[in-house]
């Protein structure tokens, strides 16, 4: 019934505005006149098969709109500055000629390892600062008798293959248990900032995919993916071979920008941060290679690199607004079955860390607002809008970098020697936060991972991993 | 007629439907359905108009609207001319061997229809096609049913490709856009029909994305010549299916004519445009000399020395005795005599239609068939030169 509502709204608008689009494109009015009304046919006849097999691309394409193409054109620039990110970091790892390399974490108790690092590398002919870490984690072991060895590895590659190329990025993000509340009693929405009742306050953690855009294999077809399939992450054996590329969106889960001004012991600002970033994957990310060193049976994994989100939030920089980065995360399966899981994250470093805005209507709504529990914004919404389109805002400064140039210029670089104060510090700080998120989503993963007693049998997955929908 | 006849079976079927329950009506009322019942009426309003007019020249007029809104609705509708089940791929061959119980006429459009269709579907299952018509799939097909296949293919190829081309973008994503086209064209066509398919891309840039007229153009003069030549040919045939020069007026040939005149910036364009749409106003009329010859009555005088307008009617010809070699419309357009008193149109219609007719069919056919090449076609040339070339 949806798809029937679908076909007598959608299409009709969708044809009429594909029509409309060619009234800002340069032609003569012939052209833009027979271009509009063979648009407007085109679309409302345009043959659309809905066969229910799997191997299908994608559903009708999604109109792309002008955001959309934003993202889209950045995609060329950000993958070129993460292709040689990639390739230095391919140099420089093996041989360890990292520029400056320091420990990041120590995780107890567990066979893990990881450093962090700053260098420089040549971006567009121009040398620019990068950083990043790698982390190396114990992941999961057969437990079988010594005697299947051989049988269980060979069994432990092909679940790990499967699950990390085919279901990992449907399932990286999850809930932490949340406390009960008894539906029998007065909702907090009811009261709002004034109850104190428990809400269904909902914890997830790790990463949330969402892919958005795909460039199918050997064309430059550019598409959307559809509502449906957003969160059904492809397989990324696909990208190289149906998908020269593909968009998804990441929300990091859980993330909080923490600042203490006043030390370690002292009040402490944590703001809970709604941070997404678009990323780019294509087959040069992608690592599906059997037997590839003669302790290795097994070497799977993804990677992207990261697009800069073409709108300003409070962070400088951070997840959406590297100038170049990429991540790669690779599953090695040993001889014996055990997998260790490889991450590593190079970026640029960073200008500035947080964009405050000088926009004193917009601080004065924010202040009414405190006091107001929100509704000053709520009834002045009209005067808020038309406040919008004034020319209030006097640009941005950044508090962090602004309070660490203070503090060492007042105590002649003391504040840097003694108490860590210092531009350095906020980079590990930040280094040692991308570490943690990344070891929370890996060890969550984990339970998602051993729930499933056999990752090959497609029809026996829950729905919620086919889909990559949780609760 | 047979398009009189689905008209008549579509009105009858919207019948059987509103007598079902609603959730099916929804379900046959797409928008897709409603514009084909809408080009089915008006296509019967045209015949039925067509029958009672005495004037032959609005006679002529409805009965070429007709067979436009027809070859459209062949080309476009595929699915339901052939019946086939939704959502399901069928073999190449099994597609094309369903047009065999169709008339001649229809059956060239309808494989047209097959190309994209086809096409089309493999974009959706499996993404970017290749070799979807050369030997490899498509080796044991009959040959006459290549040329309209490599067409319909084209066109799907072309709209893929252009579709992905960003707004705003510059000269390099638009050459590259054309270099991957070229590609798809070469990856999927036989031999000596890759022209075939890449002809497409001018119908398909005047069609839907005539802004982008300009810059191809330029980018493909840079390139090649005869890449340039290939796309005006079908900037020449989007211009006779064009909205403005779609309705049924006596003049509509001519306006399209004005129009490649005026949208083409050089020679090459200008010939090409003029022989694409001569080539597209002759197959889509091959079996009502009259509707061709009233064209040619209407301005006389402008096709004196244009020697594009026989080329483009040479070509269609020899595709049309390629595509649909039982089919005896190309004899009685020989014989026929036109029966106006319009001075000189008998001497125009000899040296524009009956002799470029005869050439194509005795001398230049079976050359471009024995050497393969009938991509050479799908542009402006002299044939007598192409064939003494492939001969030597």
């Amino acid at each position: 019934m949806t798809s029937c509502i679908n076909e007598a709204i959608e299409r009709p608008l969708a044809a009429l505005s594909s029509g409309l689009e060619l009234l800002a494109k340069e032609a003569t009015f012939g052209q833009i006149f027979d271009g509009m009304m063979s648009r407007i046919t085109h679309n409302l006849v345009r043959n659309f098969q809905s066969a229910g097999s799997n191997d299908r691309i994608h559903e009708q394409t999604a109109a792309l709109t002008d955001q959309d193409w934003l993202i889209i054109n950045s995609v060329e620039k950000y993958l070129a500055a993460g292709q040689t990110l990639r390739r230095w970091w391919n140099e420089v790892f093996p041989t360890d000629r990292f520029a400056q390399r320091f420990d990041l974490q120590r995780v107890f108790n567990r066979a893990d390892t990881s450093f962090g690092f700053f260098d420089s590398v040549q971006l567009d002919g121009q040398p620019i600062g990068i950083m990043g870490n790698y982390q190396e984690l114990f992941y999961d072991q057969p437990r079988t008798p010594s005697s299947l060895g051989p049988t269980a590895a060979a069994w432990m590659r092909e679940q790990i293959r499967e699950f990390v190329l085919h279901y990992f990025m449907r399932v990286s993000d999850f809930r932490q248990p949340a406390v009960y509340t008894d539906s029998r009693g007065p909702a907090k929405s009811d009261w709002g900032a004034l109850s104190w009742c428990r809400g269904q306050d909902i914890v997830r953690e790790g990463f949330g995919f969402r892919q958005l855009y795909y460039k199918s294999r050997g064309t430059n077809e550019v598409g959307k993916f559809s509502a449906e399939e957003e969160s059904a992450i492809v397989d990324l054996r696909e990208i190289g071979k149906r998908y020269e590329w593909i968009v998804v969106r990441v929300r990091i889960l859980n993330f909080k920008f923490t600042f203490k001004a006043l030390g370690a012991n002292a009040l402490e600002f944590a703001i809970p941060l709604v941070e997404e970033s678009y990323l780019v994957l294509t087959s040069d990310f992608v690592s599906c290679q059997d037997n590839p060193a003669p302790d290795l049976l097994g070497r799977y994994g993804f990677g992207y690199a990261f697009l800069k989100d073409p709108s300003q939030g409070l962070l400088a920089y951070g997840p959406g607004q590297f100038d170049a980065a990429i991540e790669l995360i690779n599953f090695e399966v040993g001889k014996d079955g055990d997998t260790h899981v490889k991450m590593i994250f190079v970026a640029n470093r960073p200008k500035g860390v947080a964009n405050v805005s000088i926009d004193p209507v917009d601080w004065s709504f924010r202040l009414a607002d405190l006091f107001s529990f929100g509704l000053t914004s709520q009834l002045l919404s009209p005067v808020k809008k038309a406040m919008a389109n004034l020319p209030t805002s006097f640009g941005t400064f950044d508090p962090v970098y602004a309070t660490v140039s203070l503090a060492n210029m007042l105590t002649a670089n003391a504040a840097a020697q003694q108490f860590c104060i210092s531009k350095e510090q906020v980079e590990k700080d930040f280094l040692a936060q991308h570490f943690t998120q990344h070891y929370t989503t890996i060890v969550g993963s984990l339970l998602t991972w051993r729930q499933i007693p056999n990752w090959l049998d497609a029809g026996a997955l829950p729905d919620w991993i086919i889909t990559g929908r949780s609760s | 007629m047979n398009g009189g006849a689905t008209s008549k079976g579509s009105l009858t079927r919207a019948g059987q439907i509103a007598r079902k329950r609603p959730e099916t009506m929804l379900k046959v009322c797409t928008p897709r359905n409603i514009v084909k019942f809408t080009f089915d009426l008006m296509q019967l309003s045209a015949e039925a108009l067509g029958s009672v007019l005495c004037n032959e020249t609005w006679r002529a007029a409805l009965n070429e609207f007709h067979n436009k809104l027809q070859v459209f609705t062949l080309f476009e509708y595929v699915d339901a001319v052939l019946g086939l089940p939704v959502g399901q791929r069928l073999p190449l061959l099994t597609l094309v061997a369903r047009t065999e119980t169709l008339d001649p006429y229809t059956a060239v459009w309808v494989t047209e229809g097959i190309g994209h269709y086809y096409a089309e579907r493999h974009w959706e299952h499996f993404g970017a096609p290749s070799g979807l018509l050369t030997d490899q799939y498509a080796g044991a097909l009959r040959g006459g049913c290549l040329i309209p296949l490599h067409a319909g293919m084209g066109l799907s190829l072309a709209h893929r490709v252009l579709t992905g081309i960003p707004p705003h973008s510059g000269d390099r994503e638009i050459r590259r856009a054309l270099l991957d086209f070229l590609n798809l064209c070469r990856n999927n066509s036989k031999e000596g029909y890759v022209g075939a398919a890449f002809e497409s891309l001018g119908l398909v840039t005047r069609t839907l994305y005539p802004h982008l007229v300009a810059i191809i153009d330029r980018e493909l003069c840079a390139c090649q010549q005869s890449l340039a030549a290939h796309f005006w040919h079908g900037i020449g045939r989007a211009l006779y299916f064009a909205p403005s020069h779609f309705l049924p007026c006596c003049n509509s040939f001519w306006l399209a004519i004005d129009a490649s005149q005026r949208e083409a910036p050089h020679d090459l364009g200008k010939l090409n445009a003029f022989a694409g749409l001569a080539w597209a106003m002759t197959l889509v009329n091959i079996r009502q000399p009259e509707i061709i010859e009233s064209l040619l009555r209407f301005r006389p005088t402008r096709l004196i020395n244009c020697d594009a307008f026989a080329n483009g009617v040479g070509s269609a010809i020899i595709v049309w005795q390629d595509a649909a070699e039982n089919d005896r419309s190309i004899d009685r357009l020989c014989q026929h005599r036109p029966s106006g008193s319009s001075p000189g149109l008998a001497g125009l219609w000899n040296r524009c239609i009956k002799e470029p007719a005869f050439d194509a069919v005795h001398r230049f056919y079976a050359v471009l068939k024995r050497h393969c090449r009938f991509d050479e076609v799908f542009r402006h040339q002299s044939l007598e030169a192409l064939i003494a070339r492939l001969d030597a």
